[in-house]
């Protein structure tokens, strides 16, 4: 590839088209039919999706329905460097105490690697929170090879000022607004970006 | 019928076993018998350069400068034998140790199982084979004759007339008669076995004392030694010992023996029919100090490969802190195999790859750093909240109750910062443990939308957990 095109590749300028989804891929349901739309069905597994917040704690709303399906569908639920003690009371009131809650405390280079270890291990689904420094390029595609396995993984972390391109499946970001969510999709496989997604 | 296996070798066969980087360097295990060193077992390489049992250990050096020699220990070797018995009896049942280098093995009991004598001393000699030490086997109808033959090496056969042409034929001084009578029975001019079982057994006691009595009525089959009383009992809790030719530095060196000990406890276990979460083995060090490494799987296993990848990242993790001499391990509190636990993966599509997955995170991270979050019926929020080992369920007995799926340790917060949406929710308890709370818990609102759970105490907000 031309040293010129793959410099704009990184910077996350060029659409790179793609065939259609394979009809080994599934998707797992957002909860919000607007959503599943945009995406082309829902969350696509195997597959790793970017959550950027604009604060932390706004992502429970799009975690506990893919949580909820994770369990209905009998695949157990990692949840690696949560920002905060997760309660075992919360998953016992939303009914997904029932079975397969694995918190792994890690930092830095141990969180990465445990969720690679996560993502190549079948039955399993990760919900990692690592910071943008973490989320390097080449980590991601670790991350991208190990999940194309057949598991489905979900990176939380903050705003990034310098998007640059990295291989999620899909990218967005995530604010919270008086009537519920705000998204702008930064990637997505299914279409061009597309901005301001009020779900409520 | 009985079938004697006389292992010649036992502990320095294991040794090199263990380290076969040494099976090509003579290496000799000496003994110091009456203030003197003597040589006890020698390996090939040493043999050919004229290194032989009984030898003086610094005629040995003098023979082989290259020479690599180690104390011989009875206890170990006997240990060793045990460990043969253990592998031994997958096939047979009645074993009987005659230590530190020999086992009887009892074949009547047998003969019916693997369809005659003739396959059932094939059966055993292949069990003994797959040993990988040197073995010496006899069978004949007499319990002592076979320990002879075999000791002496006598090729192996199962014509009762040619084991007793061979029996004859072994010299006085194979007999394992005490060095006393074998003296006097060559001055006596008795140079064979043939030779003693020829003289009347009233005059053996005379001229040659009674254990030489005792050796022939029980070579004729006149006395009866019990034996049956004596079968081994394979050990309730696995504990192998392994010896190192020359001192380990680092984990590289290590990994041969350890392997070796994870396949013996994996044979252990399926003959058992039993699994194990914890093992541990023990390094010890030149200075008699031994520091232990225990690893433990998620969920019990008898696999040496689920241990195995465990121990290897035990091993990235820090080198070797001082070289290594023995190795062991230990493990205990089996469980059988066909029981099922309880677990959070019970109702997973397939386990099998989360239990390794579980164990890798707990030996890299730490076994504290991956759990399950639980929660008992304390009422005070945050102090009933606790962490559980991965893989158990214990079932929730409390009523659900709406709680934020983060909680922080309580921070002050300012109220004006937040907008209050639900409450009161009062609790008013823990005088029971010195940890009593007065608190008003409620749902509010900050100026990003995101909903906290903040409770009011002592004329002060503080935030304790995250809705959003």
């Amino acid at each position: 590839m031309q040293p010129n095109l793959q410099r704009l590749i990184e910077k996350g300028v060029v659409w790179q088209g793609q065939t259609k989804a394979s009809q080994a891929d599934h998707y797992i349901k957002t909860g919000f039919s607007k959503l599943d739309e945009l995406l082309g069905g829902g969350w696509q597994t195997p597959g790793l999706h970017e959550w950027q917040l604009e604060a932390p704690f706004s992502e429970q709303r799009l975690l506990l329905p893919l949580v909820q399906q994770a369990i209905e569908q009998g695949v157990a639920v990692f949840w690696v460097n949560p920002p905060a003690q997760l309660s075992a009371a919360s998953l016992h009131y939303h009914d997904l105490a029932d079975a397969m809650h694995v918190v792994v405390e890690a930092k830095g280079s141990d969180a990465c690697w445990a969720l690679e270890q996560i993502l190549q291990t079948k039955n399993a689904m990760a919900f990692a929170w690592l910071p943008q420094k973490e989320t390097t390029s080449p980590k991601v595609r670790r991350w991208y090879k190990a999940a194309e396995s057949g598991q489905m993984g979900i990176v939380i972390s903050g705003f990034s000022d310098h998007p640059e391109a990295r291989p999620y499946s899909n990218r967005l970001k995530i604010r919270l607004t008086e009537n519920g969510l705000a998204l702008d999709i930064l990637k997505r496989k299914s279409g061009w970006p597309v901005e301001n997604i009020e779900l409520s | 019928m009985w079938l004697y296996c006389h292992f010649p070798q036992l502990l320095l066969d294991s040794l090199l076993r263990a380290q076969p980087e040494f099976e090509k360097q003579a290496v000799a295990l000496y003994q110091v018998q009456n203030g003197q060193s003597l040589i006890e077992q020698s390996n090939q390489v040493a043999q050919q350069a004229g290194v032989s049992q009984g030898i003086a250990s610094v005629m040995a050096i003098a023979l082989c400068e290259d020479l690599k020699l180690k104390e011989y220990s009875v206890a170990k070797e006997e240990r060793l034998l045990c460990g043969v018995a253990d592998h031994l009896y997958q096939w047979a049942a009645k074993l009987v140790l005659e230590p530190p280098q020999g086992i009887y093995v009892e074949l009547d009991s047998l003969e019916k199982l693997y369809g005659g004598l003739s396959n059932t001393a094939k059966t055993l000699h292949l069990a003994v084979k797959q040993l990988g030490v040197r073995s010496q086997l006899a069978v004949t109808n007499n319990a002592l004759a076979a320990k002879v033959l075999a000791e002496a090496d006598a090729p192996l056969t199962m014509n009762d007339e040619k084991t007793c042409h061979q029996l004859k034929g072994l010299s006085i001084k194979s007999s394992g008669l005490p060095d006393k009578v074998v003296r006097d029975s060559l001055s006596a001019g008795i140079f064979s076995i043939g030779d003693l079982l020829d003289i009347p057994v009233s005059d053996i006691g005379r001229q040659l004392g009674k254990e030489a009595l005792f050796y022939i009525q029980e070579l004729k089959g006149e006395l009866k030694t019990q034996r049956a009383s004596d079968f081994y009992q394979p050990s309730e809790r696995f504990f192998q010992h392994v010896d190192l030719v020359s001192e380990v530095s680092n984990w590289q060196g290590l990994r041969f023996p350890m392997k070796r000990l994870l396949n013996e406890l994996e044979s252990f276990l399926y003959q058992r029919q039993k699994v194990v979460q914890h093992i541990k083995f023990q390094l010890y060090q030149r200075d008699k100090s031994c520091s232990e490494v225990r690893v433990a799987t998620a969920s019990p296993s008898w696999r040496a490969q689920s241990f195995w990848s465990l121990l290897q990242l035990k091993m990235e993790q820090a080198p070797l802190s001082a070289p290594v001499l023995e190795v062991s391990l230990q493990a205990s509190d089996f469980s059988s195999l066909s029981v099922k636990k309880s677990h959070f993966f019970h109702d997973a599509k397939d386990t099998q790859g989360l239990f390794p997955l579980i164990g890798k995170l707990q030996v890299k991270l730490g076994e504290n750093a991956v759990y399950t979050p639980a929660v008992s019926d304390d009422p005070r929020p945050g102090i009933n909240e606790y962490k559980q080992p991965p893989c158990r369920f214990g079932g929730f007995s409390v009523k659900p109750v709406k709680r934020p799926l983060w909680l922080n340790h309580p921070e002050r917060v300012n109220l004006d910062e937040w907008s209050l949406s639900n409450g009161p929710e009062r609790k008013r308890c823990g005088w029971w443990d010195n940890q009593p709370i007065e608190r008003d818990y409620w749902i509010a609102t900050d100026s990003k939308h995101r909903k906290g759970w903040l409770f009011y105490e002592s004329g002060q907000w503080y935030l304790q957990g995250w809705f959003s």
